[in-house]
C-alpha cells in the first residue's frame, strides 16, 4: 500500500551545521525514530520542521507549513505556559476553538498515567511526571505530526514503552505521524523506521544496532560486565518504595566489610502539605556503587539532596563520615558545611544550568577552587575530570554555552568530580546522554569506585537482579 | 500571587470568584461607611470568622499580616494620642479587617479562577489576562530555578555568607549568570510554547 506522503525535506542545511544536507520524508501514519549522538542536530532538525528555527540559509520551513505540528520540547517544563496542567490543556483546546470536557480530560490523564497528579501544579511535579504532563498537553491537540524531542528520557522503560505504544496505536488509527528523537533502544524498536543523524546526513539505521548495541538499561551495562558483585539491598519508603542496591567491585576483597561513610537514621522529611520520608534509615559504605531505583515522584531527588546536606531533614540523624548533620532548625558552622561539600559531590537533574564561566575549563575549576585545592593541584584535577567524562580537548577552552545539551551535561559532571568528592551522588545521570557518553560515564563511575570512593546513582529503571 | 493560593475545600473556597469579589467590595464599603464604633468591632470579628471558615489558622493569619499590622498599629498609636483611643480603635479595627479579608481572598481564590471570572463576567481584554497569567506564572519558575542553581553551586562549595564585600559580590557571578541565561531562555521558549500550542495574538 502506498502511503500518502505528509512532507518531504530535500537537502536542507541546518542552522549551526553548515555541512549538513538533510533528506527526510514522512508518510501519513508513519512513526519515525531519529537517533544520533549528542550535538548532531536532532533538536535543530525538529525545530526546523516545527517552524521555530530557520534553516542554515535563514529560511523557515516551507514544506510543512500546511500541516498542524505539535512539538514536545526536550525539557518538559518548557512546554508549560500556565502553572496548572488543566489550564494548559484548556488553553490548547481554546486555540483550536474547542472546549475541554471533564470526560476527555480524565481520559487523557489515564492515557498518560497522570490520574494522581491531576491537581498538582507543574512546579511540584518530579521530572518524570512533568514529562508526561508535557506530552499530554501537546498530544491533546491532536496534531497531524507530533515531534517528540527525547520525550521519555525520565521514564522507566516499562512506562515509556507502554505509553509510547498506546500513542502509536492511536496515531496510526487516525493516520497521523510521529517523529521521535531518542537514545533509548526500547523506544526506537517501536518505531516503523529508524534514521541516524550523523555529520549532517540522515541514514537509515537498524534499531538493534542503533545505539548501545543492546537493549539494556545503562546501569545494567555498567554492572553486568562481571566487574561488580551485589552486596546489599535496602528499602527506603518515600512516597513510594525505593530500592537501594549496593555493589562492590570484583576482586576488592568482597567479603571484607567496608567502613560506613554515610548513614541516615530515622530521618523524616516533608514538603509543605506532604510527607516524603517518615523515619527512614539507610547506610552507605565506602568503595561501593549504589543504585537507587524507584518510580518517578517517589522522592529519589529529595533523598539525595538530604544526603548531600543541601536540604535539611526535619528530624532524625544524618552522619557523614565523622560529621553529624543536625536536623533543620539547628545551625551548622561554615567550616562543617565546607567539610561536607568536600566529601560529597552532587549532580542534579538540570546540572547543565550550573554552568556559568567563560570557558569549560574555568567552570570545571570552580569547585576545586572553592574547596581549597591549591593552584598546583588544580590543573590536574580539571584535566582528570574532563578526560573522565569524555569531553574532547578542543572543547575545553570553549564557552560552555556553545555546547550541545549532552556535552553541557558532561561539562557539568566534570565540574562536580573535579573536586574529587569521596561520595558522588548522581541524580538520573543518563538522561539525554548518547551511547558514547554512557560508555564514558560508566567508565568514569567504574574508575571512581575502584579508587575506593562511593557513587550513588538514581534512576527509574528497575534492576532485574538475577541478570547480573 | 501564585504561591499564596492554597487549594482547599472550605465553604469560602467553594464560593465562585466573582461572588467573592463583589461580596468583598460590598463588605468593605459597608465597613468603611457605617460610622458606629460597635459596628467596627462586629466587622472585625466577622472578618476573623470568615478567615477561620476558610481554614486559615489565626496564628498564620497574624504571621502573614504582621508587617502591615505593625504599620497599622503605628498609625493607631498616633491617632490615639491625638484624638483619643475611642476614635482610633474603630479605625484600626476596620482597616485591619479589610487586610484580613484581602488575605482570605488571595488564600482561597485560584488565580485561574479569578482570570476566568475577569474574562467572562467583567469582560476584561483576553490579551491582557493571558499576559498577566504568564507573568504571574513566570515568577515562581524563576524562584525555583534560582533555588536549583543555588543548590548546585553550593554543592560545588560556593559560599555566599563569608568573605569581604568584594568577594561576596564576585561570588554572586556563578549564581547570576545562569539565572539571567535561564530567564532569557525561558522567555524565548515560553513564546515558542505559545506558538506550538496554536496561540496567535492576531486572532
Amino acid at each position: 500500500m502506498i502511503k500518502e506522503p505528509l512532507f518531504r525535506l530535500e537537502s536542507i542545511k541546518l542552522r549551526h551545521l553548515p555541512e549538513s544536507a538533510i533528506d527526510l520524508s514522512c508518510a501519513r501514519g508513519e512513526v519515525i525514530g531519529l537517533c544520533g549522538g549528542n550535538g548532531t542536530g536532532k533538536t535543530t532538525l525538529l525545530r526546523y520542521v516545527a517552524g521555530l528555527d530557520p534553516d542554515g540559509n535563514g529560511k523557515f520551513r516551507e514544506t510543512t507549513r500546511a500541516i498542524q505540528i505539535g512539538l514536545v520540547f526536550q525539557h518538559a517544563k518548557d512546554n508549560l505556559v500556565f502553572s496548572g496542567l488543566r489550564k494548559d490543556v484548556e488553553f490548547g483546546f481554546k486555540n483550536l476553538h474547542q472546549t475541554l470536557s471533564d470526560e476527555i480530560y480524565h481520559k487523557l490523564l489515564s492515557f498518560f498515567e497522570l490520574q494522581e497528579e491531576e491537581t498538582k501544579i507543574y512546579r511540584w511535579m518530579s521530572a518524570g511526571t512533568a514529562e508526561r504532563a508535557a506530552l499530554l498537553s501537546i498530544w491533546s491537540q491532536k496534531p497531524d505530526l507530533l515531534l517528540l524531542d527525547e520525550a521519555f528520557s525520565h521514564q522507566d522503560p516499562l512506562t515509556a514503552c507502554a505509553i509510547f505504544s498506546r500513542m502509536i496505536r492511536e496515531v496510526k488509527s487516525q493516520n497521523r505521524s510521529i517523529i521521535i528523537t531518542t537514545h533509548e533502544p526500547e523506544i526506537l524498536e517501536l518505531t516503523d523506521t529508524v534514521y541516524r543523524l550523523d555529520q549532517g546526513r540522515i541514514t537509515p539505521a537498524v534499531p538493534e544496532l542503533a545505539e548501545t548495541g543492546n537493549e539494556r538499561h545503562p546501569v545494567l551495562n555498567l554492572l553486568s560486565n562481571g566487574c561488580f558483585i551485589k552486596q546489599d539491598v535496602q528499602i527506603i519508603s518515600g512516597r513510594n518504595d525505593m530500592v537501594l542496591t549496593g555493589f562492590v567491585p570484583k576482586g576488592s576483597n568482597e567479603s571484607k566489610i567496608q567502613p560506613e561513610v554515610l548513614r541516615l537514621e530515622y530521618v523524616s522529611f516533608s514538603y509543605p502539605e506532604k510527607d516524603v520520608f517518615v523515619r527512614q534509615s539507610c547506610s552507605i559504605k565506602k568503595g561501593t556503587l549504589y543504585y537507587l531505583s524507584g518510580c518517578s515522584g517517589s522522592g529519589k531527588s529529595t533523598l539525595m539532596l538530604l544526603m548531600a546536606g543541601l536540604m535539611r531533614h526535619k528530624s532524625g540523624m544524618i552522619q557523614i563520615a565523622d560529621i553529624t548533620l543536625p536536623a533543620s532548625g539547628s545551625k551548622i558552622s561554615g567550616g562543617t558545611i565546607k567539610e561536607i561539600r568536600k566529601k560529597i559531590g552532587f549532580m542534579g537533574q538540570h546540572a547543565e544550568r550550573q554552568l556559568f564561566a567563560d570557558t569549560v575549563w574555568e567552570d570545571t575549576a570552580y569547585a576545586p577552587k572553592n574547596l581549597g585545592i591549591d593552584a598546583s593541584g588544580l590543573n590536574d584535577c580539571c584535566e582528570n575530570a574532563l578526560r573522565m567524562v569524555g569531553l574532547q580537548e578542543n572543547l575545553w577552552r570553549r564557552s560552555p554555552f556553545t555546547l550541545s545539551s549532552g556535552e553541557k551535561r558532561k561539562a557539568a559532571l566534570a565540574g562536580i568530580i573535579s573536586a574529587e568528592p569521596e561520595i558522588l551522588l548522581l541524580d538520573d545521570p543518563y538522561a539525554e546522554i548518547d551511547a558514547e557518553g554512557i560508555v564514558f560515564i560508566n567508565q568514569m563511575i567504574r574508575n571512581y569506585v575502584a579508587n575506593g570512593r562511593t557513587v550513588l546513582i538514581s534512576g527509574t529503571g528497575r534492576l532485574n537482579v538475577q541478570s547480573i | 500571587m501564585y504561591s499564596q493560593y492554597k487549594a482547599g475545600k472550605s465553604l469560602i473556597h467553594r464560593i465562585p470568584a466573582c461572588v467573592k469579589i463583589i461580596g468583598m467590595i460590598i463588605f468593605i464599603l459597608t465597613g468603611l461607611t457605617v460610622q458606629k464604633p460597635v459596628f467596627a468591632v462586629i466587622f472585625f470579628c466577622l472578618s476573623i470568622v470568615i478567615a477561620i471558615a476558610a481554614g486559615i489558622h489565626p496564628k498564620k493569619l497574624f504571621l502573614k499580616t504582621r508587617y502591615i499590622l505593625a504599620l497599622l498599629l503605628t498609625g493607631f498609636v498616633f491617632n490615639a494620642l491625638s484624638r483619643g483611643w475611642i476614635t482610633a480603635l474603630p479605625v484600626f479595627l476596620r482597616l485591619y479587617a479589610i487586610v484580613i479579608l484581602a488575605q482570605v481572598f488571595i488564600f482561597t481564590t485560584a488565580p485561574e479562577e479569578l482570570m476566568e471570572c475577569a474574562e467572562n463576567k467583567f469582560h476584561v481584554n483576553k490579551e491582557y489576562l493571558i499576559s498577566i497569567m504568564i507573568a504571574a506564572g513566570f515568577l515562581p519558575l524563576l524562584q525555583d530555578s534560582f533555588h536549583e542553581i543555588r543548590t548546585a553551586q553550593e554543592a560545588r562549595g560556593a559560599d555566599w555568607m563569608h568573605g569581604s564585600l568584594k568577594s561576596k559580590i564576585k561570588g554572586m557571578i556563578p549564581l547570576l549568570v545562569p539565572i539571567f541565561r535561564f530567564t532569557l531562555q525561558k522567555a524565548e521558549t515560553l513564546g515558542e510554547a505559545l506558538t506550538i500550542k496554536g496561540y496567535s495574538s492576531q486572532k
